[in-house]
């Protein structure tokens, strides 16, 4: 089980820094998401409408959930499904393990799952001797490694073509040791035979859903891989594990957040399988599976309901806030110490393991707003992002230093001519001890601040002061 | 259909239903793969005069592991992002979608539509319901995972070839 580390940010920032594999992957990759995403959506002159209609869709949903999931689960039921309902990680994993021991399994083949890395249920199953083999690409490296993913969309982000081919020499024991890898295909190509084998061997498969459609008891999975519908298919009994914020209304709204999902996520119009799974095999089918059982986990979002953290339920996992964020982008996803990094992880980490444990994720942002522009459901991240920190200061759980200088600000700050003395007295030393480089590359007390960059030094007078001025010789404009 | 190919899939189409078999074993033969087929028991594409290429050996069915080229029935084709849709019945199985190394898909230009919604609309017109599973499938299967750069042939097809039968009016 891995423990999150999320109340060390600090020093997993620091050792991403540091880290040059990490930082060759993420100089490589980050740019082309980013590009990607922005040439699909100027491909589609309606994109920010649909972007209106995603936001729209969910607010309605959520603010409807118990309706959408009763009918949904009702309709589940109707086709010969079974749904679980499971108030948390702990509950979820048991219901998991009881159908794949009611199952007879002994391997279980995987489609990747972020709700399945959150419950851990892995590991649960693997202490339990069933043996739980990852079929997306990423995620089969990222359990060889024994590592979480460090991106919700691509796991294998952090990696390099070497650490690929160290990983494939250690686990696949039984292939030739001599054998040659000089590309990605290569890679592809050996983990398609040994996955292909594990496909036709398991017992019970298991994937996430992307979306569950209430109208038609439907769960929906997109990837581009086809691993998923081998997941699904070839195996007896299919266990769909799905949040439950994921419900939506109708064929329609799924529709209409599949636009933006692939071109937010990875610029692609549309993921190249995008599968409707609605029960077990029909009578007279000649494949799908016997069985078909909902996992549906609350986790701590019920929670969230009625709070101001309900826009984070929207969410749909496209990744596009991380592939956009600044702080991402230098320290990479397993910094942030748990499941989901980047700005969705800072504001859905602390509301499912505690602001106590993940308050720094919130203040690890520069605001700088990219997220929120790019967010395909138009959540607030930024926003949110400040009222986590609002309640960490409430709970007193920032560190005493920094509460003490915001005090001491915020008496300066309540006396209006003594702030502007002080403000223009400081920068009036500052100036003149910076003049000669303009700069300072050492600071007392602000050692944090100038031990990776230089602070700049003030240059003339205070906006206030110059305000006034200007105010005085009316050349203000 | 300019979509299928921006998305790595090849088109050929044919006049009528009687040039498919043609239309396949000239792919086949230019791709350099084995004729032996494993296909869809579907009425349409059983009504197909096969056996004026006795060269493919065609089995119905769904697939399995050994098969290498699967023949399958599109319900429909959707402009929008090039996508086709497959829902599961006896006649149409779904290990057809994914299991072999080449997808065919046979479709009437007639079953061209816009949008995923006219596609949802015939859906719910013609089958009454939602069928256990519906596949959109864009493209042949592809994963970005190894230092995200795009390579084709993941776990799905690496070849997806659409045979269009020009039946519109």
């Amino acid at each position: 089980m891995h423990v999150p580390t999320s109340a060390a940010f600090k020093q997993n920032a620091h050792a991403a820094i540091d880290d040059p594999g990490l930082q060759k992957a993420l100089a490589r990759s980050g740019p082309s998401f980013i590009a990607r995403r922005a040439a699909a959506a100027a491909a589609l002159p309606e994109f920010e409408e649909l972007r209106n209609t995603a936001r729209d869709i969910k607010n309605h949903t959520l603010a409807n959930l118990d309706f959408y999931l009763e009918t949904y689960a009702a309709n589940v039921e109707k086709a010969g499904g079974s749904v679980h309902w499971c108030a948390d990680a702990q509950a979820a994993r048991e219901t998991v393990l009881k159908i794949c021991q009611a199952a007879g399994a002994r391997t279980v083949t995987k489609g990747k799952s972020m709700i399945s890395e959150e419950i851990a249920v892995n590991d649960h199953l693997e202490k339990h001797g069933i043996t739980p083999v990852e079929t997306d690409l990423g995620e089969y490296i990222i359990q060889l490694r024994h590592e979480l993913p460090s991106h919700i969309i691509a796991p294998a982000f952090h990696l390099n073509l070497e650490d690929w081919e160290e990983a494939f020499r250690k686990s696949h024991t039984d292939l030739p040791a001599d054998r040659v890898f000089t590309e990605r295909r290569d890679i592809l190509t050996e983990a398609r035979t040994k996955l292909r084998a594990r496909f036709l061997a398991a017992d019970v498969g298991i994937t996430g859903a992307n979306f569950l459609i209430a109208e038609t008891g439907t769960s929906v999975i997109v990837t581009n891989e086809g691993n998923g519908d081998l997941t699904q298919t070839l195996p007896r009994v299919h266990i769909v594990l799905a949040s439950i914020e994921k419900v939506v209304p109708t064929l329609e709204d799924c529709t209409s957040l599949l636009r933006v999902l692939a071109r937010s996520a990875t610029g692609q119009d549309m993921s190249v399988y995008t599968t409707f799974s609605t029960g077990p095999r029909r009578s007279e089918d000649l494949d799908g599976p016997a069985e078909y059982h909902v996992v549906l986990v609350d986790n701590g979002r019920s929670a969230m309901i009625g709070t101001e953290f309900q826009d984070m339920l929207r969410c749909i996992r496209c990744a596009a806030c991380m592939n956009h964020c600044p702080v991402y982008g230098a320290v990479g996803g397993h910094a942030y110490g748990w499941v989901y990094p980047g700005p969705m992880g800072s504001v859905l980490t602390p509301a499912l393991i505690g602001v106590d444990k993940a308050g720094l994720l919130p203040n690890a942002s520069t605001f700088c707003g990219k997220c929120e522009s790019v967010c395909p459901v138009k959540i607030p991240l930024p926003g949110l992002m400040r009222h986590w920190r609002e309640r960490e200061f409430e709970r007193h759980l920032t560190p005493a230093t920094q509460r003490r200088n915001l005090g001491l600000w915020a008496w300066f700050a309540r006396r209006p001519s003594l702030y502007r003395v002080a403000t223009r007295a400081a920068a009036a030393v500052l100036g003149a001890a910076g003049r000669k480089r303009g700069r300072f590359g050492r600071m007392p007390f602000a050692g944090g601040w100038t031990q990776g960059r230089d602070l700049p030094a003030p240059e003339g007078d205070t906006f206030f002061a110059r305000y006034a001025r200007a105010q005085r010789d009316g050349t203000l404009r | 259909m300019r979509n299928v190919e921006k998305e790595f899939g090849t088109v050929t189409r044919v006049a009528a239903a009687a040039e498919v078999p043609g239309a396949v074993a000239d792919y086949l033969a230019a791709q350099n793969l084995p004729s032996e087929l494993v296909m869809a028991p579907h009425p349409e594409l059983q009504a197909i005069p096969w056996q004026e290429r006795p060269m493919l050996s065609i089995r119905q069915g769904r697939a399995e592991a050994t098969d290498a080229v699967a023949v399958q029935h599109a319900f429909a084709g959707i402009a929008e992002t090039g996508t086709l849709m497959f829902p599961s019945a006896p006649e149409r199985p779904t290990t057809l979608n994914v299991l072999a190394d080449t997808a065919i898909a046979v479709l009437r230009a007639s079953r061209l539509v816009g949008a995923y919604e006219d596609a949802w609309d015939l859906l719910r017109t013609e089958l009454g319901g939602m069928p256990r599973n519906v596949m959109l499938v864009t493209g042949p299967s592809r994963s970005a995972d190894i230092e995200q750069t795009l390579e084709l042939g993941a776990h799905g097809p690496r070849r997806l070839h659409v045979v269009l039968i020009d039946d519109a009016a």
